[in-house]
């Protein structure tokens, strides 16, 4: 009997692995319902500046730089197209273009051609367009899902974020009237 | 009047399944038979009394009774009538009452089919299953009722349903998926009895395994249901998108699966006890932190619920509890279940060893990639990222073949040991497959494509070897048997889809207008026609294709009340072959943005799946089981009565 204990001591000790890890995960459970709600995303990044990089651009491949994004407020929007949603916010964003809103794409881990081709096909809106393949930029960026749309002032700092695509409604109530702010701003100075 | 009544009827549940909990767990801890027969009789009212709630509720929601709030906000006058009824699952709260009742169902169902359980372990299984339940409705009464009336109020015509929702997908897919996940409560409380009484044999599992079958063939069902659903509703040809809510339902399905396979062993060989409570425990554990995932929105989502803080932390606190006294219960008992087996070299035991070890890895793999989110934001202090598609696909295809390579010599292996030599000819057949599946790529795309002969290859070996066996058995074939290779076979044919649709699919977005004429693939598509077609909520632009002589007619809904905009894609169905056209934005200038694919055995992953449904289903009706489970009942319940 006493050997038997010995052999079955360790196994024993296992039994508590599963109940164990199981309040760890309990533990990462309610600590994440202590973030707010998700509608409300916030950024860390809110108010910085735009993290450096350089990354190609998807037609010509050439690095662009910070210093490649345009001189007044625009959006920076993250989209795919394994994306579904990416589709149904597509032809908001053609309308944004078309006021002369400029938007710098962020091609996130996705593939050249496909992308290409899609912007053949169903309209390309982008001022300038990046590609991060790998989805480093994003993780700098903070990109949890995309689409996700961030408006940037001219002085390069992230002033607003949206997750999931953007409504024409959610445009019209919510994006246009900071964006207007930014370029009011700017005026001024 | 109605939703009170409701109301009224869903508290005598609640306070029924308090009753059960009770009766069940004193009639076997005190030994009152009489107590355990009481549970019996309040299994089934509960079940009554939930029904009536639940059909109560939906009269409301075919009266258009919008003074209940919930109806107002999902709802509307013009939704046809068996859309009325479906809208009733449409969001967090009927559909919570429809898991209530799914699981009251289970527990009556069990009390009516448990006549041959010793009463202690009877008591136990039923106490547990109404103690699951007080909870579930505890939360329904009070952080989730949808029996509410809207004050003050107001004359509506209802906000209208989802409209992803307004389909037949709806109608069917939930009820399946909850049937399936809810069913596995039933796995769930036999291992806890089994923990309580310290009785675990072949007995124990041989009551288990029709309950644990059937609950996954629902639940595969559901989940088939479910990707059919996203591939034609959501528009976009896609059949899976690993997303956090499918996931959900994915990880109590490999874990079942495991469960399945395990409990075969624990009933033929006596082994793997331990780890067979463990995974009946960790099954049902997971359905509920897919629920708590899906409902609490600390994962975002495209089919999420809404989000609601409060609704989160109970949520979660059923899961913890759940899990937590139900794994303390194993860690304190599980020791007692000693397996003595032995067996050697390549034998039947190791291949089902395997399939656990894979599939628990495969869950792992998802567990954490799902989860990852949630991980980084912690650690991170709110930052957030999101795995896309690859990352699963390149840790989960590689665990899934060489599952299926196991699968494939399960027909040849025996139990404890397996001669060599009985292999040998299956390696041929593997060499025949592998040959095969190489002209498979060439004939399809003219190139080789290493992976898909691969995948191709090991499929036609399983189909092979299985239906060799089931060839050479043919005069002495069971039903559990029987279900078994067919189950094998449906997932081989799973495989063979996945692998032809994934590698071969065509797919191209263009700009098309009226009149255009357009060659995808071998075909040639004409643009002949657009019109705006008038259904009862929505408006739509048709657009008219024509491939030969198929007519395709993609929609673009405008739903009129909540202003939203829904993709019908045209389906072409075939069994070898899909065509799909979908019709997208308009892109100025008379021209629309239309995405036009062609998806090879599509129709063979929800084939494979429904076959393994169907044999999940045969295996449970195998009278071989009955017959035992009647003599092997009174074994165990006579010589054990005064041990406890």
């Amino acid at each position: 009997m006493a050997a038997d204990k010995s052999v079955f001591a360790p196994l024993r000790m296992a039994l508590w692995l599963p109940l164990i890890a199981f309040i760890g995960l309990c533990v990462v459970f309610f600590a994440s319902l202590k973030f707010s709600p998700r509608t409300e995303l916030p950024s860390p990044l809110i108010d910085r500046p735009i993290p450096t990089f350089s990354l190609p651009e998807l037609r010509t491949a050439a690095v662009r730089t910070s210093a490649d994004l345009p001189e007044e407020a625009f959006l920076l929007n993250v989209w795919a197209t394994w994306c579904f949603p990416c589709r149904e916010e597509h032809p908001v964003l053609m309308d944004i273009a078309a006021d002369g809103i400029p938007i710098v794409g962020l091609n996130y881990k996705d593939d050249d051609s496909k992308a290409i081709e899609w912007l053949n096909s169903i309209g390309d809106p982008y001022r300038l367009n990046l590609v991060d393949r790998e989805g480093d930029f994003g993780i700098d960026l903070g990109v949890y899902g995309v689409p996700a749309t961030y408006l940037i002032d001219s002085a390069r700092t992230i002033r607003y974020k949206h997750i999931g695509p953007i409504s024409r409604v959610q445009w019209r109530e919510e994006l246009a009237p900071i964006l207007r702010s930014l370029q009011g701003n700017d005026e001024q100075v | 009047m109605i939703p009170e009544l409701a109301h009224f009827f869903c508290v005598l549940a609640f306070t029924s399944a308090v009753a059960l909990a009770f009766a069940g767990f004193f009639g076997a801890k005190q030994r009152q038979p009489v107590w355990v027969k009481a549970a019996k009789q309040i299994a089934i009212a509960q079940f009554l009394f939930l029904l009536c709630s639940f059909v109560l509720l939906d009269i409301a929601f075919l009266l258009d009774d919008f003074t209940v709030q919930y109806v107002a906000d999902n709802s509307h006058t013009l939704l046809p009538w068996y859309y009325k009824a479906s809208a009733m699952w449409g969001d967090h709260e009927g559909s919570f009452l429809l898991w209530t009742l799914v699981m009251a169902g289970w527990t009556g169902a069990v009390a009516l089919r448990s006549e041959s359980l010793s009463y202690d372990m009877r008591g136990y299984v039923l106490s547990v299953l109404g103690l699951i339940n007080v909870a579930f409705l505890l939360f329904l009464l009070s952080a989730s009722s949808p029996f509410v009336r809207a004050f003050p109020l107001e004359v509506t015509t209802g906000s209208d349903m989802n409209a992803i929702l307004q389909d037949f997908g709806h109608l069917v897919h939930p009820p399946f998926l909850y049937l399936g996940y809810v069913g596995f409560s039933v796995a769930f409380s036999f291992a806890v009895a089994a923990l309580l009484t310290g009785r675990i044999d072949a007995a124990w599992a041989r009551w288990s395994r029709p309950w644990t079958n059937t609950a996954w063939a629902l639940l595969t069902v559901g989940i088939a249901l479910g990707s059919w659903w996203a591939y034609y509703e959501l528009g976009w040809g896609g059949w899976w998108f690993w997303d956090p809510v499918e996931n959900a339902s994915f990880m109590p399905w490999l874990a079942g699966t495991a469960l399945i396979h395990s409990l075969a062993v624990t009933e033929k060989r006596g082994a793997f006890k331990s780890w067979t409570v463990l995974l009946a425990l960790l099954t049902f554990t997971l359905c509920l932190v897919g629920a708590f995932l899906v409902r609490s929105g600390v994962l975002t989502s495209v089919h999420a619920f809404a989000i609601d803080p409060e609704r989160g932390m109970y949520l979660a606190t059923i899961v913890a509890l759940v899990a937590c006294l139900s794994l303390s219960l194993y860690a304190f008992r599980a020791a007692r279940l000693r397996s003595r087996i032995s067996y050697h070299g390549i034998s039947r035991e190791l291949l089902l060893l395997a399939n656990n070890v894979l599939l628990t890895l495969a869950l792992a793999v998802i567990f954490l990639y799902t989860l990852y989110p949630l991980f980084y934001e912690w650690f991170t202090d709110g930052g957030r990222v999101s795995l896309g598609p690859p990352y699963f696909n390149r840790a989960f295809v590689p665990l899934m073949m060489l599952l299926a390579g196991c699968l494939a010599l399960v027909p040849i292996s025996r139990w404890k040991r397996t001669p060599l030599q009985l292999f040998r000819p299956s390696l041929y057949i593997l060499g025949g497959a592998f040959v095969l599946g190489l002209f498979v790529p060439l004939i399809l795309s003219g190139a080789l494509h290493i992976g898909v002969t691969v995948c191709v290859a090991v499929a036609i070996w399983i189909l092979s070897t299985h239906l060799a066996d089931l060839y050479r058995s043919r005069r002495s074939l069971i039903l559990s048997f029987l279900g078994m290779s067919i189950a094998h076979m449906g997932f081989a044919i799973t495989v063979i889809g996945v692998t032809i649709t994934s590698g071969f699919s065509v797919s191209q977005d263009l700009r098309l207008a009226v009149g255009d004429e357009v060659r995808v693939g071998d075909r040639t598509y004409v643009f002949e026609d657009l019109r705006v077609v008038h259904g009862p909520n929505y408006v739509a632009h048709q657009a008219q294709f024509s491939v030969g002589d198929v007519r395709l007619l993609p929609e673009r809904r405008q739903y009129t009340t909540r202003n939203t905009v829904t993709t019908e894609a045209a389906i072409r169905p075939g069994f070898t072959n899909d065509l799909l056209v979908s019709l997208g934005e308009p892109v100025g200038e008379g021209a629309w943005a239309v995405r036009i694919q062609e998806k090879p055995l599509i129709r063979w992953i929800w084939l494979g799946a429904f076959i393994a449904a169907i044999a999940g289903f045969l295996a449970v009706f195998d009278v071989r089981y009955r017959r035992l489970k009647h003599r092997e009942a009174r074994l165990v319940q006579e010589p054990q009565l005064g041990s406890g």
